[in-house]
């Protein structure tokens, strides 16, 4: 699986070559076939399984207006009959080779699958935990998804796990949902299998999704403060980050998107850091200080065997190093009230900032210039209204912070395409990208 | 394994699961044991959505203190409430955390622990229970009689129960014994 920048350029690249002679103009196509170019999304898929979208809520539809009319036996066998209409449709169409509207048959099934858990609940008044239900439903999107084989039903899988843990987070307070990482392993490993880039991107926002849902579990559990458990998404990230950075040298884009999204977490983490509030404690809990030392260790020896196989620079080290180090320090600090760590504190962040950058210039990482500007321009807003707005009259601090925005939008937009168009694209097998 | 078999195997499976969830419940809903429980009248504003009935009982609120028992309940947990007919009333007269052996015609439902709440002092706490027949779909037009009894507070509920104490609504009657809804199976 290659990246679609990759791909791009891949493609613009042969058709340079091949007019160049370098390359016949015949093994276009067996060139781009072995980089994967032929498995885009295609139009037809998205078109199909909107259309079975619409005939599973059509047929929904029609049995919720005849529900009343319908006695219980009547009811069941139209439940399992439109199941099993919707996988006898889709075994028709994979049998004759018609792949794509066969999988779109296979995600209503699953979708039909859901609804005939809900309504046989209903009609047989079936009070449970309800979150159960929708577990069964993914587990069921999972099942599909591993023995049909189909991209369609692990999204759908992916999507009802989260929904899963959300309900149990949102309705019966569950301090550590476990069972769902469990069930994100299975899709993750899927995800893998299929070598599926949006599946990718999915495994990893189901992830990120249930820390966020968790992290307040995380700090009962531990007896953790605000400003410590914001650190779980500087550390965590960043070791992933370093962790991925070898794998990177082997140009798999299934690290380059994982740690692209570890960066970006990384990022907002340590910019939002300081606002987070030190519960009075005045000593961070010695369960964060092991967490802390592990993950700096963690993300500070991947990044030495990452120098060894030329994955990242001396520089990068030390920007390893300077977060993890800033982070502990800083957390350590907070909790003795030391309110004058707000300048220091965005004066790391700068530098952690124009890290970013530099890694994004020197790499031709598109995602990581852009980030790092967006970040940057955040940065000088935050600093303005830090530094000025109670030290200036209000006409003259909005007047000045309207000019900063404007100066600002046009410099930085200038900036980045300037750095961009060093970086044509991100070196999916140079081993370099972020 | 050709496409089909592959996708036959995704049918069973699924089939297996939803045909479970039935037989499930027939199983307690088939059960020779039944315990009428006396409905009482909930809060008028949430009580009726649509077809949806909400039913609490007097054993929804269990006072521990009151009744013997173990006195080891987590929340999430699960309760179990011996039930003996007493004047021709189901009232309970003990509270277990783990199913108890059972007396010649007690019978034991389960619950579970949705509250914990604590008196004053080392005294056992109340329980808030759910015992899966709690809210009830009935059919159109059905739903509005059963509010007005339940109101007056004169509404029973028929509960089957099966030997780890899962209960199941089979009927609802007036407190003189009219039948107001009886559920079947199919």
């Amino acid at each position: 699986m290659r990246p679609p920048f990759y791909l791009r350029q891949l493609k613009r690249d042969l058709e340079e070559w091949i007019a160049k002679g370098l390359v016949p103009a015949s093994s276009r196509d067996a060139i781009l076939e072995s980089a994967g170019a032929g498995s885009r999304t295609r139009l037809d898929l998205i078109f199909a399984v909107f259309g079975v979208i619409l005939v599973g809520a059509g047929a929904m539809s029609f049995v919720a207006a005849n529900w009343e009319m319908m006695g219980k036996f009547s009811r069941l066998v139209v439940l399992f009959g439109t199941m099993w209409a919707a996988y006898a449709i889709a075994i028709y169409f994979l049998a004759s080779a018609r792949d794509v509207i066969g999988q779109a048959f296979i995600l209503l099934g699953v979708l039909m699958f859901g609804a005939n858990i809900m309504l046989i609940a209903q009609t047989y008044n079936i009070n449970a935990h309800f979150p159960d239900g929708v577990m069964l439903w993914a587990l069921g999107a999972l099942a599909a998804a591993v023995i049909a084989p189909s991209r369609a039903a692990l999204a759908a899988a992916l999507a009802l796990g989260s929904l899963w843990t959300w309900q149990e987070f949102s309705y019966f307070d569950v301090v550590l949902h476990i069972p769902f990482l469990f069930f994100w392993a299975a899709c993750a490993a899927m995800a893998f299998i299929f070598a599926w880039r949006p599946g990718v991107h999915l495994t990893i926002l189901a992830l990120i999704f249930w820390f966020v849902l968790n992290t307040e579990g995380f700090a009962r559990l531990l007896g953790w403060g605000e400003v410590e458990s914001v650190t779980i998404y500087i550390f965590v990230p960043l070791a992933l980050w370093s962790l991925m950075q070898l794998f990177d040298a082997r140009g798999n884009a299934f690290s380059v998107t994982g740690s692209h999204y570890a960066f970006f977490i990384f990022l907002v983490a340590y910019f939002v850091l300081h606002f987070a509030d030190n519960n009075d404690k005045a000593s961070p809990d010695s369960s964060w200080v092991i967490f802390a030392m592990t993950m700096s260790l963690i993300a500070f020896a991947a990044g030495v065997v990452g120098i060894s196989r030329k994955a990242i620079n001396i520089v990068d080290l030390l920007g390893i190093a300077f977060a993890c180090v800033t982070t502990i320090a800083y957390v350590y600090l907070v909790q003795r009230n030391d309110e004058a760590l707000d300048v220091p504190y965005l004066a790391f962040t700068l530098l952690i900032l124009l890290w970013s950058l530099q890694r994004g210039v020197r790499t031709e990482d598109r995602f990581v210039i852009n980030l790092s500007t967006v970040f940057f321009g955040l940065w000088v807003i935050y600093v303005y209204f830090v530094l000025f707005s109670d030290r200036i009259d209000t006409t003259v601090f909005f007047l000045v912070g309207g000019l900063l925005l404007i100066l600002l939008g046009l410099g930085l937009e200038g900036m980045r395409r300037r750095l961009v168009a060093t970086a044509p694209a991100a070196p999916a097998a140079t081993g370099t990208a972020s | 394994m050709t496409v089909a078999l592959r996708i036959l195997v995704i049918v069973a499976l699924q089939t297996a699961a939803l045909a479970y969830m039935i037989y499930d419940r027939i199983s307690v809903f088939s059960s020779s044991t039944v315990v009428t429980l006396k409905v009482k009248p909930v809060d008028p504003s949430d009580m009726f959505r649509g077809d949806y009935v909400i039913l609490t009982y007097d054993i929804s609120m269990i006072a521990t203190n009151d009744l013997p028992g173990d006195d080891k309940y987590v929340q999430g947990g699960f309760a179990y409430v011996t039930l003996e007919e007493r004047d021709g009333a189901w009232t309970p007269t003990a509270v277990n955390s783990s199913m108890p052996a059972q007396a010649p015609g007690a019978v034991v439902i389960r619950g579970q622990v949705d509250g914990v709440m604590h008196n004053s002092g080392n005294e056992p706490p109340q329980l808030r229970l759910t015992y899966g027949i709690e809210s009830f779909f009935v059919p159109q037009g059905q739903g509005k009689p059963i509010e007005d009894e339940r109101q007056k507070g004169e509404l029973t509920a028929d509960i089957a129960v099966d030997a780890q104490g899962r209960g199941a609504l089979r009927s609802l009657r007036r407190t003189d014994g009219t039948v107001m809804y009886v559920e079947s199976l199919f």
